[in-house]
């Protein structure tokens, strides 16, 4: 059986903690390992922290965040507002080039892919965005 | 996050940062201002002893590779071209800025980033120091 939850909060930095701690708890409930946990926390941060920062750009805005638990892969969701873009178009960044002279939301973005198994993108029927990050569990 | 800062003795004297808690979006900037605090009253070389951290962020990479171009710009008479060559070559690693400790996921974002290509990273806090 499919489990899934889900939060809404003000696009904001500090409320990052607070959509980590819910990943971190639901995803624990619903049976994942610590380890797809932890990456899966590297990810959903970093993810979310390019919508507060480069997606609603200090404006008022909402996060919706779903995780749940499908056929051993947890997936989360994270749902805006913001403009329309989409992060998995972003390409890898040059790591040889010195870290000042690399793009942050190309590091953060580079992380959240390592961290996980997929990325995806989608635009909703009602016009936000949705990216979908889903990571393997007991792996 | 907390920064807890102690002073060793090794063949220079190193300032080690024992950081506690996470390096990311909501602390990057209070972990740049005590590391510029620290540089701007006299440190040129620096342990950051992760043992304690159990998350670094993007934001956080970017907050130690700030700190890792202050400490490069305060040390006199390195050939920048000669530097910046090595550096991308993966030859050269910062005399003045090393980790230590940091936990299995920590490393790996260290590597994902490329961090490890430029700052040397030590399982034991006595031979970082002794390292610089």
């Amino acid at each position: 059986m499919d489990m899934t939850s889900r939060l809404r909060v003000p696009a904001e930095l500090q409320n990052l903690g607070v959509i980590r701690r819910f990943v971190q708890e639901t995803a624990i409930a619903q049976g994942s390992d610590r380890q797809a946990v932890a990456d899966m926390l590297q990810a959903v941060e970093e993810a979310a922290a390019n919508i507060v920062v480069h997606g609603y750009c200090g404006q008022p805005g909402d996060i919706e965040v779903e995780v749940s638990l499908e056929k051993a892969v947890l997936a989360v969701r994270l749902r805006d507002r913001a403009t329309l873009f989409d992060p998995t178009s972003v390409p890898p960044p040059d790591l040889a080039l010195p870290l000042e002279e690399r793009r942050l939301g190309g590091l953060g973005i580079h992380l959240a892919r390592h961290f996980t198994d997929s990325m995806t993108y989608r635009v909703t029927d009602d016009g936000r965005n949705e990216l979908t990050l889903r990571r393997k569990i007991g792996s | 996050m907390e920064i807890i800062m102690s002073q060793r003795q090794g063949r220079v004297p190193v300032t080690v940062f024992h950081v506690k808690g996470d390096i990311n979006t909501e602390t990057y900037e209070q972990f740049q201002a005590q590391a510029q605090q620290a540089i701007q009253a006299g440190t040129r070389y620096l342990a950051l002893d992760l043992a304690e951290v159990s998350y670094v962020s993007s934001y956080g990479i970017r907050a130690i590779s700030q700190v890792f171009t202050w400490l490069r710009d305060t040390s006199q008479g390195e050939d920048a071209q000669a530097l910046d060559r090595d550096l991308k070559d993966g030859k050269w690693k910062s005399p003045h800025l090393k980790l230590v400790n940091p936990s299995s996921q920590v490393r790996r974002v260290l590597t994902t980033t490329g961090v490890d290509m430029f700052l040397e990273i030590h399982d034991d806090l006595q031979r970082a120091v002794a390292s610089f």
